[in-house]
């Protein structure tokens, strides 16, 4: 049997952009969720705040994950697609692939540097917020890329 | 990812931090009219536990100590998955012991002032040190002697009591308290450079080299000669102790503008450290406490945020003692507010 070199590429590309930021997600939420536990454990009421910056990080891997879910929607399930779209494919899943990998990790430790401001002064939670939604802008643009190139295919 | 084991601990402390005594307290503490209204005061505060688990309440060391214990127990219960660097913290204690018991020995009198808050603690650290240990016998009406208990000591525990035995052969207590405190500082700056936690390993080098900052001006002051303050310096330092020496019978301003060179600039702030070697000792203890309390504040995740706590908590203990004592004896609050 001949192998789909096309499909293959076009299946490497998905596995990228939904495990690298996938990876990178569990990563950043991992950590700020570490230190978010301390404070929530000594401070009980500061969950709801610790909670939203804890999530950030969290963003990359469902970009990811529709990066993926559209390459699959191009892999589609009858014939086996060419190697040239294959690669493009693989390509288009990159940049939110890697971004999402770096920003995920980064944006998890400015997110733990958020929580201790809320630790230490609750009222200036928000700023802690802005900062870690700073690093968001990246991830964001490297999506927005990536859908284009998906869809520009 | 080492930096996940501490990354709950971290958390923890920055609210901790937030209960720490602000000047406010203190003031409250020292415009207070007796001993009574200080505890009544700290009642209001994080050391209401305390209060509450002290009968005696008057018996204000036992309170305080409480708080140590609390802190220092809860701060290892935190730091579990990384003991290794917990126990740094933790070890000057038994620094201190074994100086006490070393020397003790040399003397033959019965050691007094150990603490408890140790690695080992004392009972565990006077057998290792004893050439030949005891233990209950069979029966359980006396006791036996066994071989000593220093094979059950880590290596480098080990090597201490080893160096500390060799410092005994001179006949100078000092002698112990120097070689023992180079090999901690060394140790613990080693241990600080393994795991790449370059802040602490910094402070560990600091203490050496202010250490023979402070040893220095002091042999100043006293003028005991160079040869002397050559034998009084810790080596393993950023500043190489031949420097030190150097500077022995330079004017303080040229030492201090030595020391300024290699980053010390800060503890000439306040121009009495220039003149009074107690003065500089001060500056430098608050020098090496900001350091760690820099690297806290930047948010990083590490052992320095968590030493930083453990450091301020045990100065806001020493104020409060200080206060205390001062209330019992009558001392005016100004002199009290200067000791501060």
């Amino acid at each position: 049997m001949e192998i789909a070199w096309g499909t293959i590429l076009a299946y490497l590309g998905m596995f990228l952009a939904v495990a690298l930021s996938g990876y990178g997600s569990a990563r950043g939420v991992g950590l700020a969720g570490q230190v978010a536990c301390g404070v929530v454990a000594e401070d009980p009421t500061k969950f709801g705040k610790t909670m939203l910056l804890t999530a950030l990080p969290g963003t990359q891997g469902i970009y990811g994950f529709v990066i993926g879910m559209l390459i699959l929607g191009r892999i589609g399930g009858g014939a086996p697609i060419t190697l040239d779209m294959g690669l493009r494919l693989l390509i288009s899943g990159l940049p939110v692939g890697l971004v999402g990998l770096l920003s995920a990790i980064w944006q998890g430790r400015v997110s733990a540097a958020g929580i201790g401001i809320v630790a230490k002064r609750p009222e200036e939670g928000t700023k802690g917020m802005v900062f870690a939604g700073l690093v968001e802008t990246y991830a964001i643009l490297a999506f927005i890329f990536s859908y284009l190139m998906v869809n520009a295919i | 990812m080492r930096e996940n084991n501490f990354a709950f601990a971290v958390g923890r402390v920055r609210v901790l931090e937030t209960r720490l005594l602000d000047s406010g307290k203190f003031e409250r503490m020292l415009e207070a009219r007796d001993a009574d209204e200080v505890l009544r005061i700290l009642g209001e505060t994080e050391y209401a536990q305390a209060l509450a688990a002290i009968k005696n309440q008057n018996d204000y060391e036992a309170v305080l100590d409480y708080e140590r214990h609390r802190v220092f127990a809860l701060v290892r219960s935190m730091l579990a998955p990384e003991r290794e660097i917990a126990e740094l913290y933790f070890l000057r204690y038994d620094l201190h012991n074994l100086k006490v018991l070393l020397k003790a020995e040399m003397t033959g009198v019965n050691p007094e002032g150990l603490a408890d808050e140790g690695v080992f603690g004392p009972q565990r650290l006077q057998a290792m040190i004893s050439r030949t240990g005891v233990r209950a016998n069979a029966a359980g009406t006396g006791t036996v002697a066994v071989g000593t208990d220093l094979e059950k000591a880590p290596d480098y525990l080990a090597q201490w009591i080893e160096q500390g035995r060799q410092a005994m052969a001179s006949g100078d207590p000092q002698a112990v308290d120097l070689v023992l405190d180079g090999a901690f500082y060394r140790f613990a700056a080693e241990t600080a450079r393994q795991g790449k936690w370059g802040i602490l390993e910094r402070y560990w080098l600091g203490l050496i080299d202010l250490t023979n900052a402070i040893s220095t001006a002091r042999c100043r002051r006293m003028a005991t000669g160079s040869d002397f303050l050559g034998t009084a310096l810790l080596e393993g330092g950023i500043i190489p102790v031949k420097e030190f020496v150097a500077f022995y019978d330079q004017s303080a301003e040229s030492f201090a503008h030595f020391l300024e060179l290699h980053g010390y600039g800060t503890l000439f702030a306040g121009k009495e450290a220039l003149t009074s070697p107690a003065a500089l000792e001060n500056a430098a203890s608050n020098y090496l406490r900001q350091l760690l309390a820099d690297a806290g504040q930047s948010f990083m995740i590490g052992p320095e945020p968590i030493f930083a706590y453990l450091l301020a908590k045990e100065n806001e203990i020493r104020k409060i003692r200080i206060i205390i004592v001062g209330k019992l004896n009558g001392i005016p609050r100004e002199i009290l507010r200067e000791r501060l």
